[in-house]
Formats: C-alpha cells, structure tokens, sequence
C-alpha cells in the first residue's frame, strides 16, 4: 500500500515539474520602446552556432521571414545591413559595438534593431523519432541610440509541441525555428510592439 | 465599316486580356544553401524552383542573364541582395519582382526533410513584398499502414514544392510607391587631430542619383558648410574644421535638386575630444615590504574611471637602472587583465629585485594617460641551513633560512633503513628545532631526512639528506681528518 502511495505522489511530483515549465518566452524589459515607432526594423547578424552548422544562419533567416510575414514590420534588407557591416569593418559574427549601432540606424534609418544569440540548437534521430531542440536569445536594441531595450529567451523542444500521438510534434529543426520565432514576435506585439502606421 | 470595327475592339480587347500582357518579370537567383556552406549553392533545387514558378504565369528572366548580372556586379554572396544590386537588376535585367531563396535543411537519410525560405522583392521600391518558410519531414506524412507514403527526398519534394509557392501573391503592384531620400552607398569621415580640418567624402548610390544642377551641403553642430559635387555628380566630398567645444556632432548630408526638392541624409557622427583619459592600475599579489610581491606571475589589472575608446597603448617595465626590459604594444582598449610572468622581452627571467610597470594609454584624439607601479620580484626559494648535534640516543635539528621572503609552510620526515619514519615535524616559521630520539639498538642505521618548504609567493624548496648522522659536527670533523690525511697520504 505504501508503495503505491509512494507511486502516485512521485507522479503527481512529475506532473507538478511538467505543468510548472514554461512554455513561453521570457521577456525582460529593460526600457520602453521608441514612442516614434514606424514599422521599420533591420535584422542583425545573428551570432553563435548553438553545436549546429551555421545555425546562427538558419535561425536568422527563418527568424526574418517570419517578421516579415507578420506584416506588422518593414524589414530592411539583410544585403544592406552587411554593406553596413563591411563599410565598417564589423565580422558578422562580432557584436557592433554602440557608437557602430548609432551609425548604422542613422544610416539605415531604422527604428529598431533585432540581434540574438543561438545558444542551442540540436537535432538528432531517437529510433524512428527526430529530437529538435532550440534555445536562443533575442535582443532588440533603439535604433538611434543603440541601447538594449528589450530581451527575450526562449527554449523549446519539437516534443514539446505534441498533442496526442505523433500529431503536432515537430520534426525539423527549421520548424521548431519558425514556430518559435512565431512565437515570439507574438509576444512582442502583445507587449507593445503593434505600433505601426503605415 | 462594321467589319473594321470589330476587328479593332478584337485587338483591343486581345491587347487588355493577353497574359502576355499582365506577365510580371521574375528573376530567380540561384539559391543559397546553407546545408553545404555559408555560401553554398543548390542549382538543381533552383531549376526546380523556376519550373514551379513558371507555370505561376509570370515571365522568368533566363538565369544566364541572371549569372552574368551578378558576375558584371561582383554578386559573390547569395540569398540577398542590397538594395543597389535591386535597383540595378531593375534596370539591367528589366526585373519587377526578384525571388530569393535559401535551403535551410536537406536531409536524405534516415529520414528526408526539406526546408526553404523564399523573398519576393518588387524592385521599384527595393521592399520585401513576400516571404515564406515551409518544412516537411518524412516524419510528417506518416499514415495508418504507412500506404503511399513518400519513400526518398524526391517524392518529398513533389509534395513541399507546391505548398512551398501556394501562397505566391497572384496580384503585386509591381510600380509600388516611390523611393524616398538619398540612399547612399560609401561614407568616408576621417575627423583628424583637434583643429585639422573633418573630411567627408559620400558616394550616393544608382538608386537616387542626383540631378545636375543639383546643389549639396553638410550641416554639422547648427552650421552648414558647402559641399563639393563631382562632374559625374555621384560623388560629394565636403570639408570643415573640427570644432573646439568637446562634444557630439551630427553631419547631415543635404543635397537640393534644381526642382527645389530638399533630401537629406544622416551620415554619422563624430566626437570631439578635449580630456585626456584617466588610467588606474591594480597588482594583484601578496603585498612584502610595502610593495607587490610575485615570484611566478603577476596581474595587472587596468580600469578607467571613465571608459572611452582607446587608440592604442603600451606597457613598459623597467629595472633598477631606469632600463627597459619589457616593451609591448597593441591597437584598441586595454585588456581587461594583462599577465607579467617575469620573463623579458627577449625571453630571459628577470632577476630578483624591484622593477617599475608603466601603462600608457592614448584615446582616439591622441591624448594620452598613463600609470605606474613599482613591483617586487622575488624568486630564489627558501634556502635551508641545518646544525645537527647528537647526544647519546637524541639528535637536535636546527633549521634556519637565509631568505627573507616569509615561510608558508615547511615539513620533514626522517627514515631509517628499510623506510621506516621515526620522526615527522611541521611548522610556518623558521627558525625552528626539532628534536629526535633515535630508536634503539639502532647502531650502524642510516638515517634519511627529506625536508620540504614553501614560501608565501609559492617558491618551493625540497632537501634530502642521505645520511643524517653524516651531518653532525663530530662525524663532519672526523670526515675532514681523513680527507686531510689522505691528501697527505697521496701527496
């Protein structure tokens, strides 16, 4: 009988942890947004691999199109961004430093500017299942002054994302990413961001 | 007449009804795949794409117009464009819409999967009109009794394909609104020295061209300074002396076209730097006698109370004679922690003694800060001294250190034949004496001492005496009779 009961509260314990993870991004916000808030937003260079072959790449790209999807945003184009990056001898896998961000929203005349970190990014084979899982770091920066205003971490598994049997599981890396990313603008234009005019 | 007439209306309507009409030209660039490299290109996946996009309806540009364009323009990145190369294509390839592509996943095995991201750009305005990212696994299509399930990457692919292009906008205002403001495509600013004169030189892109007759001007700091334009009237370089006044300034191009339209532009900001920076060095080690002391390694730690972008800067350490014996430079902030393993520049140690360690610092206006401070290297170990008197069965160690630097610890152990310890002692100080009782019937045994110490800076001294009782003043005199004895025997 005790084993029993031993039982069911390790289950209830497990329940408790599972029902206590968070499944949505964390957002910290370090100070408001521009008031002046039109739309127009460049994507920097995303940096880290996360132990994937240029996963800051892939994240990059998925993260960009959806934001452009979102028809809530004027992305600038990721050419011009890297022009800027070389006319100011910036390596895409290094930070801009404040003064570089100042320029480079003076010059590209962008509200706002989007960096991140992937900090993981796996996606293997488990017996006939695929096991994606995705933790990245997205900043999102003034464009005039440079300073940080916005953070938002976000870690999830393609498992987590099931809803009976294999329905809803995710398996590609490519979408977990885009589901996240999804996820994400979401929570920024809930907090504010739905600020455009155009 | 009536004939006329309708064939007239006939090729009315043929010229407002053709698809030949209505076609949209579509440049497809080769794609990006980024399964091979950060630069890799997939051209079998491209073609699939064109031969997707084309039964759209809209007119492809052939990609042999499209590879020359970007070898004419010197395109070596794929899956963007900037917004030059956009305008160009415009003009070059008579392209309204481009279309973008990067392969994110391209697995055969075990399981296939396929992801791509598309970017559809209306090139009259350089805007992203369209995107969109879709992914498939063969872990997606799986069904009861696994029937007609796709088997490789290519039945994947006749699957992902159309659901890739399904959301392509039918209907695209390929004119789209005009282009505002000047789009520029190099900036050159060299502000030099306090007092010399600020260079600008600006190159403005094909996209907005300036007109002839055009006039520019650089407005910096409330003041506006003419600008020149070239014959080519692309170019504009301006000049003006640096300001006085410690501060920020904005340049900001203006350039009025001979219709009265006024466009500017902000092309970067400058400082001017009238205070020199402040530098405070730390040493992180045991302090002796008033000053750091290290035998092993030192760090120097740098802060600016008020951090600003260095230049470049230097450290130097010198020896007692004012000479230098490390000489070391760099471009850019000071590292956070600067390590001195005692070495010099030329590889050799540096002997023990007091050497001064300056810092100097310049920051982007050359004015230059520095800091000093005078380090002890102490690297000599302990040196032991040891008396040993013997009386009966009981020997009297006395031990002693000639070295200044204090002890940290110190241990020995005394064995007889066979390895047997009769005897471990401690301490954290010299002098010291340790007294031993020799166990008995132990005549004719040898007596081993192992003595080990260690000063507060890490040197580390370790003596081993073979035979103990060697060293007593009885046996060290009889020792000396018989070398002398023999001396003379052989003389």
């Amino acid at each position: 009988m005790i084993h029993w009961c031993y039982r069911i509260a390790s289950l209830l314990f497990l329940f408790l942890l599972v029902a206590c993870s968070s499944t949505a991004p964390r957002l910290d916000k370090m100070a408001p947004l521009p008031g002046n808030f039109t739309c127009r937003v460049a994507v920097l260079p995303f940096m880290g691999t996360g132990g994937y072959p240029r996963g800051a790449e892939l994240f990059n790209k998925v993260f960009s199109t959806e934001l452009v999807s979102a028809a809530a945003f004027q992305v600038v184009q990721e050419g011009d961004v890297l022009d800027l990056y070389r006319q100011l001898t910036i390596f895409p896998t290094q930070e801009p430093t404040l003064e570089q961000l100042k320029i480079i929203g003076s010059r590209l005349g962008v509200q706002l500017f989007i960096g991140g970190d992937v900090l993981r990014m796996v996606e293997r084979r488990s017996g006939r299942q695929v096991v994606t899982e995705l933790t990245v770091v997205l900043r999102l920066y003034d464009g005039r002054t440079g300073k940080l205003l916005w953070e938002t971490y976000y870690k999830r598994r393609g498992k987590d994302y099931r809803a009976i049997m294999h329905f809803g599981r995710i398996n590609t890396i490519t979408g977990l990413a885009r589901r996240m990313s999804k996820e994400i603008i979401n929570l920024w234009l809930e907090q504010g961001m739905n600020q455009c005019s155009k | 007449m009536k004939f006329f007439r309708l064939i007239a209306l006939a090729l009315l309507l043929v010229a407002v009804f053709s698809p030949a009409a209505q076609a949209r030209s579509l440049a497809i660039f080769p794609l990006l795949d980024l399964t091979k490299d950060a630069n890799g290109v997939n051209f079998p996946l491209t073609g699939y794409l064109r031969r997707q996009a084309g039964k759209l309806g809209d007119k492809l540009i052939s990609d042999k117009k499209i590879m020359a364009f970007m070898v004419r323009h010197r395109i070596r990145t794929l899956g963007r464009l900037d917004s030059q190369a956009i305008a160009e294509a415009r003009k070059e390839l008579g392209a309204d819409l481009i279309l973008l592509g990067t392969v994110c996943q391209l697995d055969r095995a075990p399981s296939a999967a396929v992801s791509m991201s598309l970017q559809l750009i209306r090139t009259s305005d350089g805007k992203t009109i369209w995107t969109t990212i879709r992914d498939l696994s063969q872990n997606d299509l799986q069904r009861l009794l696994a029937l007609s399930e796709p088997k490789t990457l290519n039945d994947l692919l006749k699957v992902y394909c159309p659901m890739l292009l399904a959301s392509f906008p039918r209907e695209i205002n390929t004119a789209g609104p005009a282009r505002k403001g000047l789009s520029l495509s190099s900036i050159v600013l060299r502000p030099e020295r306090p007092g010399q004169p600020v260079v600008c030189r600006v190159i403005i892109s094909a996209t907005s061209r300036i007109k002839p007759g055009s006039e520019a001007s650089v407005q910096v700091g409330g003041r506006v300074y003419p600008a020149t334009l070239n014959k080519e009237e692309y170019g504009v370089t301006a000049s003006w002396p640096a300001q006085e006044t410690a501060g920020t300034y904005q340049v900001t191009l203006v350039v009025k076209q001979p219709s009265g339209r006024r466009e500017t532009a902000i092309l970067g900001r400058y400082h001017v730097d009238s205070t020199p920076p402040s530098l405070v060095i730390h040493l992180v080690g045991k302090k002796l006698d008033g000053l750091v002391t290290f035998s092993r390694s030192l760090a120097i730690i740098t802060t600016m109370p008020e951090p600003e972008p260095l230049d470049r800067w230097t450290i130097a350490v010198f020896d007692k004679d004012n000479e230098i014996i490390v000489d070391q430079e760099d471009a850019g902030q000071l590292p956070e922690r600067i390590n001195w393993n005692g070495y010099t520049s030329s590889g050799l140690p540096a002997l023990d003694g007091v050497y001064l360690i300056k810092i100097t610092a310049w920051d982007r206006a050359g004015l230059i800060a520095s800091a000093e401070q005078k380090v002890s290297l102490r690297r000599t170990p302990p040196k032991i001294s040891l008396k040993v008197e013997k009386k009966g069965r009981r020997l009297r160690l006395a031990l002693a250190d000639s070295v200044t630097t204090p002890v940290s610890f110190w241990w020995l152990r005394i064995y007889q034949d066979g390895g047997r310890v009769i005897k471990t002692a401690s301490g954290d100080h010299f002098p010291a004496d340790v007294v031993v009782d020799l166990p008995e019937h132990a005549d004719g045994s040898r007596f081993e001492l192992m003595l080990v110490a260690r000063d507060v800076l890490g040197n580390r001294s370790r003596r081993q005496v073979k035979d103990l009782l060697a060293l007593t003043e009885k046996a060290q005199a009889q020792q000396q009779h018989e070398i002398e004895s023999q001396w003379l025997e052989d003389f």
